[in-house]
């Protein structure tokens, strides 16, 4: 499935609410949470954490993981849970607009 | 702040640290992810690379260096590339600092948006008047609902210093209010008051930042000491903030004084306070919360009472009523007052245009050779495109190139332009020895430059960007013909335009004024400031002439109130004896002594010159041929008399002599009927001596100079040449010409280097034609005649181009010329034969060597 513009960083904030999480372990969360609808790509996940983290929305530290592994972890910073906030306002608003534009689906029309 | 945090990352330090931690962020990943789902991890750091990095700056920075490198590689291209950019650009940046100096610039003083000049107008007028009396001044001032202040103003010359070593100093003339109304705070000491201009107020002074300097040295003891101004001990007061140096744009004014001193500081000048001198500007601030329109409706209103209170009682009845139906208004002041500013304003307009023509050459020039480059580099750019590079991306890095080519040239142009204008202006200077002007170049001016720079380099640079990467391969292409014709068509116009004003100087130093201006020397002096007066005034000037006379060289000398082309001449009505005399004619007034005529070279047409018995009071005149023709047609006007209004009632003069016509106002204008009167016969006042002199008029003026320092110790004597008036009137058909040429000499370089560029350029390309020719039995000169014909045609096109909008255009200066229609077909013809024949000489080298292509070189020749 392919997202919208501005989706990712959304979906990102939103793993980060629950608990600290490295690079990888962000991708296979979203990729988890949504049954496996989303399969985000290490390679677009990465630079957008970086642009995140520019904005201080996710701040990283150094740590050691479950498997005694040194990683990156990224934690959300109160910027970043405002902003999580804003975004998802407009999703709900976004999403409720777009269902009543769309009604429901029409018979037969289930692809 | 994200700007902040992104900033940080244009440190190198900075970015190594993130860079080696964003690595080992990387490898520690894989080591914990299965290798296959960080997919490429290369092209991920390069991403976040661009998420830390001003993709943008680093992209010109880099696209600049590539830039130079180019440069570099071909400095023959860059040279004239840019010496081209700089010429264009110069010229612009030149005449619009001169406009910016004249026009733009604000004074420097408080909200200078928000002054008014006052104006009036007369019904039926086309033009407005800004002159005002003193009295109309006051009473403006004291209208405390419309104006928080109003300044009045005109400029002045002082002689300052004590006998024997005095100096002429540019001043001015200010009502008391002048200071509080521009909003001015002292640099030390205390500006004028409205105190300092009240009657018997004490004599002071306010002096500029400049002349503290200059004279004093940044003194600050200066204040409160008094200096000498016409041999009167005048105080100064304080000095006036730097960079002010009056309302007066383009005339400094050193020294400023209130015009209640006049009366003791310049007696002679005392009728100046009177109603009937209308002789000063008015800047007025309109008072807090009243718009300049509301104060203009305002004013409206109390105007007439005004007008009427403080006209004089002796005005004319015609004037008078004339005057009472004036409107006034207010137009914006801010940028001060000049008389220079109507003077120039259209030649510095006309001269823009043509500036912008040389830039439009200049573009079109760097243009056609950016198209043959781009042909050369065609390998270059077809292999980046085809290893990925975006059209855009190399449209961007052409355009990076070409505008950096053309900042070199704005920079070089910014340097030539103020040498230029500086020189310009000293050379009005030389002529007026007043004209002083601001040039450092400000804001205006350096992004009008830069506006200039960017602007061209993307304008001469996008057509070869778009050429060079359109993936199409382009067919023969007519852009570079075009872009030629396009040269030669406005180099024609700029030539014409040359030439036009050219012609107009020739035909107006042609004209025959009346009098031979070589070998005359002038000075200008006053007796009075001597302490002389009348008789003995009379007695004084008679003993200077016959001492200058004797002076070794000097052929002949005499004494006149002004000189031809100077000041000192005056109207009066006239009529023929036994006429009533009319409202409105008038005549030149000029008195004048015996043998002004004689050294001026003005043929005696009739009767006889003035002579020693010529005294008292007036009795005879010399008229001018005008004069004579106007009213004493088909007559003999020697013997009859004229009525003139010289004195009260009209005096009775006898005709003894006519005289040839003298241009004593402008060479453009018709000669105008002049009555001269004996210089004897009337109340001595001011004087010019002149005198013809054989020989060195250097040692002359010396032994001349020497001669007057002695016998006028308050004078500041100045001796100058007749030719140098005469030249002075010329000044700004002097520049035209002079500023025409340059920029018409220029438009024909630009426009030959391009043709040459252009045909050098195809003859390398055709090399192989040319030799397949040459071995097919062609002979040198017919390839010769080829390349030429290939040029003539493109010049003719221009020039059949160029014609019709050279007389479109000309007819906006017909109001400049002289003598001369804006179609002048001599000047058309010359102007095109010059463009041929320096086209020809352009295409020739070009040519010569298509000749010269040995046959089997050239099919081995790629």
């Amino acid at each position: 499935m392919d997202l919208l513009q501005g989706t990712l960083d959304m979906l990102v904030l939103k793993t980060l609410v629950m608990e600290p999480l490295h690079g990888y372990g962000i991708a296979k969360a979203i990729r988890n949470t949504s049954k496996d609808a989303l399969d985000i790509e290490f390679g677009s996940l990465y630079p957008a954490l970086k642009r995140l983290e520019l904005k201080g929305w996710i701040s990283s530290k150094w740590e050691t993981s479950e498997f005694n592994r040194r990683a990156k972890y990224y934690r959300l910073t109160p910027a970043g849970r405002k902003q999580l906030q804003r975004e998802h306002s407009k999703w709900a608003d976004f999403v409720s607009a777009v269902g009543h534009v769309m009604g429901p689906i029409p018979e037969g029309g289930k692809s | 702040m994200t700007l902040w945090r992104k900033l940080k990352y244009l440190l190198p330090s900075v970015r190594r640290v993130e860079e080696r931690d964003m690595l080992e962020e990387l490898e520690a990943l894989a080591a914990i992810a299965e290798i296959k789902e960080l997919g490429n991890r290369t092209r991920a750091a390069e991403e976040v690379r661009s998420v830390w990095g001003w993709p943008r700056i680093e992209e010109f920075y880099r696209d600049a260096q590539y830039a130079f490198r180019m440069m570099r590689a071909n400095p023959g291209f860059a040279t004239t590339v840019v010496l081209s950019l700089a010429l264009g650009i110069g010229a612009n940046t030149a005449i619009f600092s001169l406009i910016d100096a004249l026009m733009l610039r604000w004074l420097p003083v408080r909200n200078p948006q928000e002054l008014v000049l006052v104006k009036t107008r007369s019904k039926g007028d086309v033009s407005f008047r800004e002159n005002f009396s003193y009295p109309i001044v006051r009473a403006l001032a004291e209208q405390k609902d419309i104006f928080a202040g109003v300044a009045g103003f005109s400029g002045t010359g002082f002689l300052v210093g004590p006998p024997g070593s005095v100096n002429s100093v540019n001043g001015a003339w200010v009502t008391g209010e002048y200071y509080e109304t521009l909003g001015l705070n002292p640099l030390t000491g205390r500006l004028l008051g409205r105190a300092d201009d009240e009657p018997g107020a004490p004599d002071v002074a306010v002096i500029t930042d400049g002349y503290w300097e200059r004279q004093f040295s940044r003194n600050p003891g200066i204040i409160g000491q008094t200096i000498p101004v016409n041999g009167i001990p005048v105080t100064i007061v304080g000095v006036s903030p730097a960079g002010f140096t009056g309302a007066n744009v383009g005339q400094i004014a050193d020294i400023t004084m209130p015009i209640a001193n006049i009366t003791q500081v310049n007696p002679t000048m005392a009728v100046l306070l009177n109603p009937g001198n209308f002789w000063l500007r008015a800047l007025a601030r309109p008072r807090d919360g009243v718009s300049a329109r509301l104060a203009e409706s305002r004013l409206q209103g109390v105007w007439p009472e005004i007008a009427a209170r403080l006209l004089p009682p002796n005005f004319p009845s015609r004037l008078r009523k004339a005057f009472l139906e004036t409107e006034l208004q207010l137009a914006p002041g801010g940028t001060g007052h000049t008389f220079l500013r109507e003077m120039f304003k259209k030649p510095l307009l006309v001269l823009m245009a043509a500036v912008g023509l040389v830039l439009l050459i200049a573009c079109a020039n760097v243009a056609n050779l950016l198209l043959a480059r781009a042909s050369a580099r065609q390998r270059e750019i077809a292999i980046r495109l085809a290893i990925g590079a975006g059209r855009g991306r190399i449209v961007r890095q052409l355009l990076t190139e070409s505008t950096l080519l053309a900042i070199l040239g704005a920079v070089l142009g910014v340097g030539l332009a103020w040498a230029t204008t500086r020189w310009l202006v000293d050379s009005f200077s030389a002529a007026w020895g007043k004209v002083t002007f601001d040039l450092t170049p400000n804001v205006h001016v350096l992004g009008f430059t830069a506006l200039l720079a960017i602007g061209t380099g993307i304008f001469f640079g996008l057509a070869p960007a778009l050429r060079a990467t359109a993936v199409v391969g382009s067919r023969k292409s007519r852009l570079s013909s075009v872009l030629m014709t396009t040269q030669v068509a406005l180099s024609l116009v700029l030539l014409i335009g040359a030439g036009l004003f050219v012609r107009t100087l020739q035909n107006l130093r042609n004209v025959d004024v009346g009098f031979n201006k070589e070998g005359v020397l002038l000075v200008s002096l006053d007796g009075r400031r001597e302490g002389y007066q009348g008789a003995s005034l009379a007695a004084f000037y008679d003993r200077l002439l016959a001492r200058i006379g004797q002076l070794p060289g000097v052929l002949s000398a005499s004494l006149s109130q002004g000189t031809p082309l100077g000041n000192g001449t005056w109207t009066e009505r006239v009529a023929r004896d036994g006429d009533l005399l009319p409202e409105n004619e008038n005549a030149i007034f000029l008195p004048v002594t015996p043998r002004f005529f004689e050294t001026l070279q003005t043929p005696l047409l009739q009767g006889r010159d003035f002579n020693d018995h010529d005294t008292g009071t007036f009795k005879v005149a010399i008229v001018s041929e005008a004069f004579a023709q106007r009213y004493f047609p088909n007559e003999n006007p020697v013997g009859q008399f004229l009525l003139a209004s010289v004195t009260k009632p009209p005096s009775r003069l006898e005709i003894v002599g006519v005289v040839r016509n003298i241009a004593t106002e402008g060479i453009r204008l018709n000669p105008y009927p002049t009555v001269y009167v004996s210089y004897r016969q009337r109340e001595p006042q001011n004087a010019n001596i002149e005198l013809r002199a054989a020989g060195s008029l250097s040692q002359v003026a010396q032994a001349v100079r020497t001669e007057l320092r002695a016998k006028l110790p308050s004078t500041a004597v100045e001796v100058h040449g007749l030719t140098e008036q005469v030249e002075a009137s010329l000044i700004q058909e002097r520049m035209m010409a002079m500023l025409g040429s340059g920029f018409g000499a220029l438009a024909l370089v630009l426009a030959c280097v391009g043709l040459y560029g252009l045909l050098a350029y195809s003859v390398a390309r055709r090399t192989k034609e040319m030799g397949i020719r040459m071995a097919l039995g062609a002979r040198p000169l017919v390839v010769e005649a080829m390349v030429v014909r290939d040029a003539v045609r493109l010049v003719l096109i221009g020039i059949a181009l160029g014609l019709p909008t050279a007389w479109a255009a000309s007819r906006l200066i017909a109001s400049m010329l002289f003598h001369l229609k804006p179609t002048d077909p001599a000047t058309l013809a010359g102007a095109a034969l010059v463009l041929l024949a320096a086209a020809l000489t352009a295409a020739y080298l070009p040519a010569r060597r298509a000749s010269r292509v040995n046959p089997m070189t050239a099919l081995r020749h790629d």
